[in-house]
């Protein structure tokens, strides 16, 4: 689970104490025992987190489903594949952070060999957040573009191609960053992760950095090597090279010819370090 | 006043200075050590021998290290990097400068100082970096950087062998950095570990033939069955098994 929703304070808690307080009276304590589970990737709280996910709430006074979003991402951590209708049902919620946080666990769990079979089902639900055309993109509902193209990308959404296709030409740049990793991810062609890879040299930072972790999400092998000399902070290259990594390294244990590329990959890593 | 030092970079995330992109992009490909010393310190004469050459001339030194120490700050990675690879080529003599850098609270400059400090491997830099390698360190670069450099750690270094008479002070240091090796080996950021194992894949590699081999390969072995990460686990199997292990060192 990315750092960026861990609450300051952290409790340990059991897992047991954990799923009893999402049934709590406290809100916060229901909140917290949420992400909680999502940290410990506790599987045996697929249910009540689904049931967290799926129960009518009141949106709170600062707007949103603050429950329902944690209880989203935990289902992400757990990568179960039996997460994905509820997912897919959320995906038309009107709390934008819901929706993010939906696509998001769609994606960890269409990461998972286990789960990308299940996580196509939500083709269909993904590809309907997309406009039509780029003139409607400002009079519609605002989507999480960028989580929803990669996760299209992640999907392999053949059928997304035409609505993604688009975004190659958006103003901002990680949405267009995310439409070039989400062609590579339809159509295997290589050309749009070699755009990534040219990005490695664009004059802003901002823009290499943002490259740098999609050639990373993507697994995309022939980028290592400039990523790990890219002029870029440290702590950037080394968590895009573990990304990077973390794509393949399953797949070693039934094709060695990947074992040599790999221990490369995590020798630059050392250097980085 | 120059206007790079007004940006202040914060915990990872030093600021682009678009500016002074082509000034990198110079840096880039002056590779040679002389002409990055005369980039970095315009002051001094440069030597076409280099950084090691002007050790020499004793007079320039102290200027020579004030000015490279002060370029560890710089926003420009290019720039900054260069200064610490001329402050390693200038070893032993710039230790004093660097353990300042550390102290003080510049941010970048303390990642630079620490690896360069790593690099030297100084066995007087030890507590050093036995203090950054800590949780209270906040910075994980630092914290990196240091325990990489716990696995370095020069002690046939001449000084040392001075101060360290006993060959069972050496043994009880490296006893400790084992230990403080093995705690952070349960740190919850994957950085961190992954940093722990390349530095006992270090360790393990002088100390093939003595006691420390196996308590290493304990530590190691557990790791490995308990580990979340796949890259931290791969890692770890990469000098958990000994052939594997010769590929990550060769």
């Amino acid at each position: 689970m990315s750092d960026e929703h861990a609450p300051s304070i952290q409790i340990a808690l059991t897992v047991e104490q954990a799923i009893a307080n999402l049934s709590a009276d406290d809100y916060s304590q229901r909140y917290y025992a949420a992400w909680w589970l999502g940290k410990l990737r506790a599987q045996e709280a697929l249910e009540p987190l689904l049931l967290a996910l799926q129960t009518e709430e009141t949106s709170t006074e600062l707007g949103g489903y603050p429950l329902k979003r944690n209880a989203a991402r935990a289902l992400g951590e757990l990568k179960a594949p039996s997460a994905i209708p509820a997912l897919t049902a959320a995906l038309g919620s009107d709390d934008f952070y819901l929706r993010e946080a939906a696509v998001l666990a769609i994606e960890a769990i269409a990461s998972n060999p286990q789960g990308l079979r299940a996580a196509q089902a939500c083709i269909p639900a993904l590809s309907k957040l997309l406009p039509a055309d780029l003139a409607t993109l400002n009079n519609v509902k605002q989507q999480p573009y960028e989580a929803i193209l990669k996760a299209l990308g992640r999907l392999k959404a053949k059928s997304a191609e035409d609505s993604v296709r688009l975004f190659l030409g958006h103003r901002a740049d990680r949405i267009r960053f995310a439409a070039y990793s989400a062609m590579y991810g339809i159509t295997e062609d290589d050309d749009y992760a070699e755009q990534l890879i040219s990005q490695l040299n664009n004059p802003d930072l901002n823009m290499r950095r943002t490259a740098l972790a999609n050639l990373g999400q993507l697994g995309y092998l022939a980028a290592a090597e400039a990523i790990a000399n890219c002029e870029v902070e440290n702590s950037f290259k080394l968590a895009a090279l573990k990304d990077l990594l973390n794509a393949h390294l399953p797949n070693v244990d039934y094709d060695l010819s990947l074992s040599e590329p790999l221990q490369q990959i995590m020798l630059w890593m050392d250097d980085l370090l | 006043m120059d206007i790079t030092n007004v940006v202040v970079p914060t915990l990872e995330h030093p600021e682009a200075i678009a500016n002074l992109e082509p000034i990198a992009e110079h840096l880039g490909q002056v590779s040679n050590l002389t002409r990055a010393v005369e980039v970095i310190a315009p002051q001094a004469k440069p030597h076409p021998n280099g950084a090691a050459e002007l050790a020499n001339h004793s007079d320039q030194v102290p200027l020579q290290i004030q000015h490279l120490t002060e370029s560890l700050g710089d926003p420009d990675f290019a720039i900054a990097n260069q200064a610490m690879l001329a402050l390693i080529e200038l070893g032993e003599q710039a230790v004093p400068a660097l353990e300042t850098a550390i102290d003080n609270y510049e941010n970048s400059a303390r990642v630079y100082a620490i690896k360069a400090l790593a690099s030297i491997g100084n066995p007087q830099s030890l507590e050093l970096l036995i203090n950054c390698a800590q949780p209270k360190e906040l910075m994980l670069p630092v914290r990196r950087a240091a325990i990489v450099g716990l696995g370095k750690i020069n002690w046939q270094h001449g000084n040392h062998s001075m101060t360290m008479t006993n060959g069972e002070t050496i043994a009880t240091q490296q006893a400790q950095i084992i230990d403080l090796l093995g705690s952070l080996l349960a740190d919850p950021n994957w950085s961190i570990r992954y940093a722990v194992v390349v530095a006992l894949a270090q360790v393990a590699q002088d100390h093939s033939q003595t006691q420390f081999s196996s308590k290493i390969q304990t530590m190691l072995a557990a790791l490995y069955s308990q580990e979340p990460e796949p890259v931290v686990k791969t890692r770890a199997g990469m000098v958990y098994q000994p052939h594997a292990a010769m590929m990550a060192t060769a």
